[in-house]
């Protein structure tokens, strides 16, 4: 019955040409060929790529266990007597995300990096980038392609890496590791690599060496809030204040002058945060996060904050925020652009996270001199957030890449070799960068904003200890802040914990449509009576399947307890 | 021409559809010109007095920063530019010329598989293989990826043009016209050159504006085929970039480690438009002229 | 195949007849093959759970599950509905207008107006529905929009836009025949062009008036081109304008959901955080069978009635 269907569906597509034509002759059959040929050959070449991967993984893994040398498995660049042979010069195909520099800096640092990795490893690297717009279908679409692209940036919270490592888009690197990446193997923890790990197998390079924590905050005006009598916002109460205050003294200000996108849930994190102990751990569904882990001492299990009575209570109090003005009547069909808002003093609050707040000082102080910013973060109240991935910036070995090991020996250098760490992640000294005397970072003389500004956006390959810092007027205060928050920072209870999430797909889709049509209305109050509202909200989660998607995670989670 | 006869004998109704047409049809044009104006002068308002006092006819804060932004340093704008209209002068000539070939032998009515092939072009219009397999056929299969054909051959002919060419030439010029030309000898593909071509002017200058308008607005092919290591790409890739780089960096990855560049302003959108629609402006006239000519056609029936 | 005006005859006997049409045709029938038909087989897509290492036809397939969501979530009738009654509205209006501009443009004498209002009308196609949302919602708008002005100039109560629901059927129809039916005109005016000059020239001579000429020759002349045009937006029937809905009403504003909510931004939402193919190549797939078979009956019906119109 299967293969039936199978059958007729190829059939009536590819046959449709045929048989139109045959009824008046002639060209009978073309139609049917080719499609067969497109099918045919897609099949196989993929099929290929499958198998040889596979065969990799196999012999690998047999050598592994009998405990012997290495001796090169695939292609180019077999170890022979613990010696790596660089003998055959290859180009290492690189794919990040990011719309490249205006002045062809990648291309110009390109010409300087690659006489050294040909002196050094016989490779050369070539780039491609994914620009920012519709960069999620570009990006599947590149997987899907086949393009032999041996180092691919990837995320596992905003690139669907282990979706895709799932899909078989990705190469087993596990035993290639040591051989060529020995220094990135080395100064890796084995709880790093927990992360990286899918069915035990390693498919994802972390950025571990580089400290960070994403904790979203409100940025408003302190010298707003001295004015209505705040010494700074500290809790949701001060903000309340400091919202009804704007309302009462600063004449056609909007306290938080934005609008609505379906991933509008910045309040309702703010409510999670502040007034429950739920946390967002590895049960938590799409952007808009209706479920989550129960609390830290609890994380193996999640719920949903939905359908806790604090939540309706959270539903009024948008509704009472919304009708005083908080924000725009009109906030989910506007088309207002929050930043200018707030750095033009229309808006007292921008919703803001701590890498955002470099870039927010320097623009404020252009601005308005005056004005002073301080940030308000969602974790203040319990001071605990849980630190980011290792895999947040990642990099992976593309399924059909054609010289991973070179590609992992180039990569142990961008991350630990200082000359080309330097090179790679600042551009060419003098040009694109040069160094004052107490060590700073600093535009070089004759620097041009546009032409001369380099990024590099294989991000996981940042290094604190090879950092060379910048220098920023505004530093202190940024100091001041990691200082505060650097503290709260706890480690991911879930360690390795990986969710499979194939048995409830259609839930998670249902889900997440039920999230992202209600969630925004009811934290912006603009979804009618807030207990009707909550309790569609809660019928809508219901049909969608909340309660198989929760109790499948729950069953996955309580191996783990 | 009948314009003369009909200014000097207009009936009473005739009278009322010259004065509602008039008073409707300018009503209507100008409220497609007013947002249009708006458009103009807020791509050249200063941007901070857009973002407090909003849209208005003219620029009360003038300013040239945003096509300063489109056209400055380092811009591939003025290549993309001329590319582009290379692309739309080659992609237009040759899909209505083989649109019009097409249509032609549709609507012959001695052309028995006829019904055959309109059948199996309009099936076209219904079902698709989907994005994945039309980006392996580009790319693996064609090797069309980073190339200017992947821009100008998918949209060379669409089957509503070849059905409305073949409508328009069906409707309009009889079929007796053919049959007179190739009683001479001559075969239907120089009568299509010699004497259909000729006659089809109102057809060719819609379905031409059509397709050249198609190329001219392309870029999604251009997005998912052409990549920044090539030096030049389709206008509206680049406008699109521009317009959408500053929605996409704030309202998804705001709140992510994404490295924030300089982005664009909302006059920078303005701008982008109005130098899309510029080419209309310039190229409408032109066709426009055809349409009138098309009058001739009906004498001809033989 | 049916061969109207002609008799039967031997399949080699009418292709060796047919042969230099077909050359004349060979360019569009290469050109289709290998860029529509050829990707074809790719919908298969839409049946698998995909797996790279596998490609489309060694994935395992899972049938119609990719399309269980739009189910689970219980919205499946009211988003047939609103696409299907959308698009019957916005089919209906803008026929109605551009024909009717078409026939002023016909009747109007000035050529300068003519020239210009045209060229003014076209201008909206080329404005991006992002500019669409821009322009509506300066208009629409609550705190400061041109709607509300007004009404506070003439003393009435300023109205919320974006909260009411039984607005933006109209409103919607309003934006779509403003942005497309000077540019949609331009087929129905060239059709006019091109008509046989001859009845009109002789019914002036009899003496019609104005309006009868219109409704006995001129009309009648543009069934052909209405007709095609009709059944050829039918095939879309059940795809729904995603940059429309999306930039002008947004796509989560749950008030005005039940009236603005299409199957393109239900979809959107429900993927948003997860790009999988397979689900929108389903979701098309469905929407390509329930258009074909809308159009294989309304041309049914074309045929009964007028054979000559029929598509095929």
């Amino acid at each position: 019955m299967k293969n039936l269907k199978k059958w007729t569906a190829m059939a009536v597509s590819a046959c449709m040409a045929a048989g139109l034509l045959a009824g008046c002759g002639g060209t009978e059959g073309t139609g049917g060929q080719d499609a067969e040929q497109l099918e045919e050959s897609s099949q196989g070449s993929q099929g290929d790529a499958g198998e040889s991967g596979g065969e990799t993984s196999e012999e690998s893994q047999d050598s592994q266990a009998s405990g012997e040398a290495y001796n090169g498995v695939s292609g180019n660049t077999p170890v022979v007597d613990g010696e790596i042979d660089t003998s055959q010069f290859v180009t290492v195909k690189m794919l990040v995300l990011g719309d490249p520099p205006a002045g062809d800096t990648d291309k110009k640092m390109l010409e300087v990096l690659n006489p050294i990795l040909e002196e050094r490893m016989n490779a050369n690297l070539e780039m491609t980038w994914i620009e920012w717009n519709n960069y999620e279908t570009k990006y599947q679409m590149e997987l899907v392609s086949g393009t032999p692209y041996d180092l691919v940036f990837t995320s596992s919270t905003w690139l669907n890496l282990w979706d895709n490592v799932s899909k078989n888009a990705f190469m087993d690197i596990t035993d290639l590791l040591p051989y060529y990446a020995p220094q990135l193997w080395a100064d890796t923890t084995e709880g790093e690599w927990a992360q990286c790990r899918y069915d035990g197998r390693i498919y994802a390079l972390p950025e571990h060496r580089m400290w960070q924590l994403s904790t979203p905050g409100f940025a408003y005006r302190l010298d707003w809030a001295r004015e209505f009598g705040l010494d700074r916002v500290a809790s949701m109460d001060d903000l309340e204040k400091y919202c009804d205050g704007i309302l009462e003294k600063k004449a056609g200000v909007i306290p938080f002058n934005v609008s609505g996108s379906i991933n509008s849930t910045e309040f309702y994190t703010l409510w999670i945060n502040q007034d429950t102990d739920y946390v967002f751990g590895p049960g938590t569904v799409g952007m808009n996060a209706p479920t989550a882990n129960v609390s830290l001492d609890d994380c193996w299990t999640i719920a949903s904050p939905i359908f806790d009575d604090g939540f309706v209570d959270f539903a009024i109090k948008m509704k009472e925020w919304g009708d005083r003005g908080y924000w725009p009547t009109d906030v989910l069909s506007a088309t207002i652009d929050a930043e200018t808002m707030f750095l033009s003093g229309q808006s007292g609050l921008y919703h803001a996270n701590v890498a955002n707040l470099y870039g927010l000082y320097e623009k404020m102080e252009k601005e308005d001199p005056d004005a002073e910013i301080d940030i308000f973060f969602d974790a203040e109240k319990r001071g605990k957030v849980v630190a980011d991935s290792v895999t947040q910036d990642a990099c992976a070995v593309s399924a059909y890449a054609a010289n991973p090991e070179r590609a992992l020996m180039m990569y142990d250098l961008f991350q630990y070799d200082e000359e080309i760490y330097h090179l790679t992640q600042y551009g060419v000294e003098g040009v694109n960068y040069a160094v004052d005397e107490d060590g700073y970072r600093v535009k070089p003389e004759g620097y041009d904003d546009q032409m001369d500004a380099y990024y590099w956006d294989m991000w996981s390959t940042r290094n604190d200890s090879l950092n060379i810092p910048e220098f920023n007027p505004n530093q202190s205060k940024i100091d001041e802040i990691n200082a505060k928050i650097k503290p709260w920072s706890v480690t991911s209870p879930w360690g390795s914990f990986m969710l499979d999430t194939s048995m409830v797909e259609n839930e998670i889709t249902a889900i997440n449509e039920a999230a992202t049509t209600w969630l925004p209305a009811i934290q912006f109050g603009k979804a009618g009576d807030p207990e009707a509202a909550v309790e569609e909200l809660r019928s809508a989660l219901k049909g969608a399947g909340i309660d198989a998607y929760i109790e499948e995670v729950n069953r996955q989670m309580s191996v783990m307890k | 021409m009948s314009e003369h006869k009909n200014k000097v004998r207009l009936d009473f109704s005739g009278r009322v559809i010259q004065v509602a047409g008039y008073l409707f049809i300018a009503l209507f044009a100008l409220s497609c010109l007013i947002p249009f104006i708006m458009m103009l002068a807020a791509s050249f308002e200063n941007e901070r007095t857009l973002a407090l006092e909003g849209y208005y006819l003219w620029p009360r804060d003038f300013s040239l920063d945003a096509y300063k932004a489109i056209f400055g340093p380092g811009s591939e704008i003025l290549g993309s530019f001329v590319l582009t209209l290379i692309l739309t002068a080659i992609g237009t000539s040759l899909g209505l010329f083989l649109t019009a070939l097409t249509g032609y032998a549709l609507q012959r009515p001695d052309f028995r598989c006829r019904n055959a092939v309109s059948l199996y072009l309009y099936i076209t219009t219904l079902f698709s293989g989907g994005l994945v397999a039309f980006y392996l056929l580009i790319t693996r299969y064609l090797g069309l990826k980073n190339s200017y054909l992947a821009i100008l051959l998918p949209p060379l002919m669409s089957s509503w043009n070849i059905i409305m060419m073949k409508n328009f030439i069906k409707n309009s010029i009889p079929h007796t016209v053919s049959e007179a030309a190739e009683i001479d000898g001559a075969s239907p593909f120089v009568t299509f050159i010699r004497v259909i071509l000729p006659m089809s002017k109102p057809a060719l200058a819609t379905i031409g504006l059509f397709i050249g308008l198609g190329y001219w607005n392309e870029w999604y092919n251009a997005m998912l085929f052409l990549d920044s290591s090539m030096k030049y790409r389709p206008m509206q890739l680049i406008l699109y970039n521009l317009i959408n780089q500053a929605s996409y960096l704030k309202n998804s990855l705001a709140a992510q480690n994404i490295p924030a560049q300089e982005m664009p302003l909302e006059t920078v959108k303005m701008a982008t438009a109005v130098i899309s629609t510029i080419p209309i402006i310039m190229a409408y006239p032109m066709v426009q002229k055809y349409f009138v000519s098309g009058i001739t056609v009906g004498s001809v029936k033989g | 195949m049916k061969t109207k005006n002609l008799p039967k005859q031997p399949w080699k006997k009418t292709l060796k007849k047919d042969r230099k049409f077909l050359i004349m045709c060979l360019p569009a029938i290469v050109f289709f093959l290998i860029f529509a038909y050829l990707p074809m087989p790719g919908i298969w897509v839409a049946f698998v759970r995909f797996d790279y290492a596998k490609g489309i036809f060694g994935s395992p397939f899972v049938g119609l599950s990719n399309l269980k969501f739009i189910a689970m979530s219980g919205k499946l009738g009211m988003l047939v509905r609103n696409t299907i009654l959308y698009n019957v509205g916005f089919i209906a209006t803008s026929t109605v207008m551009q024909i009717l501009i078409a026939l002023l443009f016909n009747e109007l004498t000035n050529r300068a107006f003519r020239k210009y209002a045209q060229s003014f009308m076209i201008l909206p196609n080329f404005i991006s529905y992002v500019l669409v949302g821009v322009f509506s919602f300066v208009i629409f708008n609550n705190t400061n929009g041109i709607l509300n002005t007004i009404l506070k100039a003439f003393g009435a109560s300023p109205i919320n836009v974006y909260e009411k629901a039984a607005a933006w059927p109209l409103i919607l129809v309003l934006i779509n025949l403003w942005k497309g039916s000077g540019y949609g005109s331009i087929v129905y005016f060239a059709a006019l062009m091109g008509m046989d000059r001859e009845m009109l020239e002789a019914a002036k001579v009899d003496g019609a008036t104005t309006i009868q000429r219109i409704r006995y020759i001129t009309l009648p002349s543009l069934r052909p081109t209405i007709i095609i045009l009709l059944l050829l937006s039918l095939g879309g029937i059940l795809h729904g304008n995603f940059d429309l809905f999306y930039n002008v009403v947004g796509s989560n504003n749950v008030l005005l959901q039940n009236s603005t909510d299409v199957l393109e931004t239900f979809i959107f939402r429900a993927m948003v955080s997860n790009s999988n193919f397979s689900t929108a190549a389903a979701v098309s797939f469905v929407q390509s069978v329930f258009g074909l078979i809308v159009v294989l009956a309304t041309n049914f019906v074309v045929k009964k009635v007028e054979p000559d119109y029929a598509l095929f």
